[in-house]
């Protein structure tokens, strides 16, 4: 059995701090915790950048300044302090990001589908999707793409057999027992159940993506009309 | 020569031509991938060659074809892969800071060795600032010239960045010290154990060390796929939880056939990573093109951190090589006397049938680039 943490010198320039090997609350809050206290920390100047994971964080840094070994030791200590604390009240404090989403119709042509395979109503299916608060484990793949958890595993729903070539952006989709947000129009095979007209990367925004890894977000259900006259103002 | 802005339109793009820097910093936690140049060593020395700070935006070439016109007198510099550069008819060499005149087309051939270019121009290459860096990422189109490839007709303006220090004159050549990356293509690529090595037995980690890989042709930006032997992991666990990705990393999907991540990678992925490449041999695997072969052999960290800061010490503080071929002379116009320096280019051939190009520099005055007609 591996250890955990476990602080692995993943390439000559980076380092991957592993808090486990499974998607799970607690876990992935230290992985934020200690992105935290090493931003406090005297290590911060040496580190180009921090990507966080569901259940670990690559530390990126200099090589042409550091050496490996010359930050082993205080980065350990760290570590072990984060890894040691109690973690129960994750985002305590946090606010829950609210996103608006227009379900089913032309903005949700997949509703039916997932309603048809949990054996439920339409409105059943938004009515367990928006009662429920998603935590943003991570962002990845795409600019502000989330990888969110929690959802209901009444509401799970295989992949489409065949994947759309264009799936617009703001898309809110299931597959299997994860939902998700197309930020951007891309190719897709989620089965899709809604849409927001809230852009949810900008570049020119700080910070870019209007979901936060390490948050919550909810999703709050809008009429048609409310979808139109949003989407006409932004 | 001046600084002004010039504005340089693209006659043929080639394959693939963007617009890098070091790539965009700190937004991977947004998912925003890195991106930048390719061959590090090679964009570093283009911008010291023109007197730009090393994160000065330039454009890169993929596998040459390029055609540039610039619409005022500048300064650029060619590096990466070995290449026939032209002004317009002339030859023109590359590794080395040249003055384009105004008006005149800068073109570059398909490499013989080697797949990236990287064009340098004095003051940078000025395209928004997105997230803090020019450079282009296909997938998300964001940053460089609208978030894309570089096509026929389009117009980039050269910026102001400068080192801060007098810009090296034409004819300036690279450290002596410096070995382009394409004509590095024998050696074993050096590789540290990947955080995901547990995944993968003794066997298949031995096959992936004493095999030999070819490039395919599907490598791109995003990574460097290579065709070989199977490397299997043990009981099938190809997939992870998605996990942080890097540059260098060397992932292996269910497949079997591993992937170098390059500049482009998303900021995250769920396959397991075997090797990471260490820093100071990334620029010798982007420079190998679809076909060649390319083996791995295991080093150690230290070994790395030592290569990698050495390497980082040469680019960064090797003193360019003055221009070699020099000459003084003066000439008397109305009664007057003109001291003029001339500077020939390391390729410049006496006997060329054509002329060639020069760089006059009158009274420590200005640079200027002068064609010259040889009289046979």
């Amino acid at each position: 059995m591996t250890e955990y943490p476990r602080i692995v010198p993943a390439s000559d320039s980076a380092i991957l701090v592993e808090f486990g090997n499974s998607i799970d609350y607690e876990i992935n809050a230290k992985v934020y915790a200690l992105q935290s206290e090493i931003e406090r920390s005297d290590l911060a100047t040496s580190i180009i950048e921090f990507i966080p994971s569901y259940r670990s964080l690559l530390i990126e840094y200099d090589n042409s300044r550091h050496l490996f070994a010359d930050l082993e030791d205080q980065l350990t200590s760290i570590v072990e302090s984060v890894g040691d604390s109690e973690i129960s009240n994750l985002d305590a404090g946090s606010e829950i990001h609210k996103i608006p989403v227009a379900y089913g119709g032309d903005y949700g042509p997949d509703l039916q589908n997932v309603a048809d395979h949990a054996e439920l109503t339409t409105d059943e299916v938004i009515e367990i999707h928006s009662g429920t608060d998603y935590h943003v484990f991570m962002l990845g793949f795409a600019p502000g793409f989330p990888y969110l958890g929690g959802m209901d595993e009444r509401i799970a729903c295989p992949r489409l057999a065949t994947p759309r070539t264009l799936v617009p952006a703001g898309a809110v989709g299931i597959a299997e027992s994860q939902t998700g947000v197309y930020p951007n129009p891309s190719p897709g095979g989620w089965q899709i159940i809604g849409r927001t007209p809230i852009r949810l990367f900008d570049a020119e925004a700080d910070p870019p993506s209007v979901m936060l890894p390490g948050t919550k977000v909810n999703f709050v259900p809008m009429s048609h009309d409310e979808f139109e006259s949003q989407a006409g103002t932004t | 020569m001046s600084d002004s802005p010039a504005n340089i339109e693209i006659a043929s793009p080639g394959n693939l031509l963007t617009v890098q820097d070091l790539g965009r910093r700190g937004s991977q936690r947004f998912g925003v991938s890195v991106s930048g140049v390719l061959d590090l060593q090679a964009a570093i020395l283009a911008n010291r060659l023109v007197g730009n700070p090393t994160s000065s935006a330039m454009l890169e070439a993929t596998f040459g074809g390029v055609a540039i016109t610039f619409d005022c007198e500048t300064k650029a510099a060619i590096t990466g892969a070995t290449v026939d550069v032209h002004i317009d008819d002339l030859q023109m060499p590359i590794w080395e800071t040249i003055i384009v005149p105004a008006g005149s087309t800068l073109s570059i051939s398909i490499p013989t060795k080697g797949l990236y270019s990287y064009i340098a121009v004095a003051g940078g290459i000025d395209t928004p600032d997105v997230l803090g860096s020019r450079s282009t990422h296909l997938g998300s189109a964001l940053g460089g010239h609208e978030g894309r490839a570089l096509a026929a007709g389009d117009v980039l303006e050269t910026g102001s960045d400068s080192s801060g220090q007098s810009r090296p004159r034409a004819g300036t050549m690279a450290p002596r010290d410096i070995v382009p990356a394409c004509d590095d293509d024998v050696r074993r690529v050096r590789v540290l154990p990947g955080p995901q090595n547990g995944n993968f037995d003794d066997d298949a980690q031995a096959t992936f060390v004493n095999s030999t890989f070819t490039i395919s042709n599907v490598t791109n930006r995003q990574g460097a796929r290579l065709e070989g032997p199977t490397i299997p992991a043990i009981d099938g666990r190809h997939d992870i939880v998605s996990d942080p990705a890097y540059m260098g990393a060397v992932q292996i999907p269910s497949d079997g056939q591993p992937i170098v991540l390059l500049a482009d990678r998303q900021p995250t992925g769920g396959y397991a990573k075997i090797a990471s490449v260490i820093t100071a041999d990334l620029p010798t695997v982007v420079q190998r093109p679809p076909g060649s072969a390319i083996a791995f052999e295991q080093t150690d960290l230290e070994t790395a951190q030592r290569e990698a800061k050495a390497l980082s010490e040469i680019l960064h503080e090797s003193p360019l090589t003055e221009p070699s071929r020099t000459f003084a002379s003066n000439f008397e116009i109305d009664g007057e006397t003109y001291n003029v320096e001339l500077v020939q280019p390391s390729n410049f051939e006496e006997n060329d049938d054509v002329g060639a190009i020069v760089y006059a520099t009158m009274d420590h005055g200005k640079e200027n680039a002068v064609r010259v007609e040889t009289t046979g």
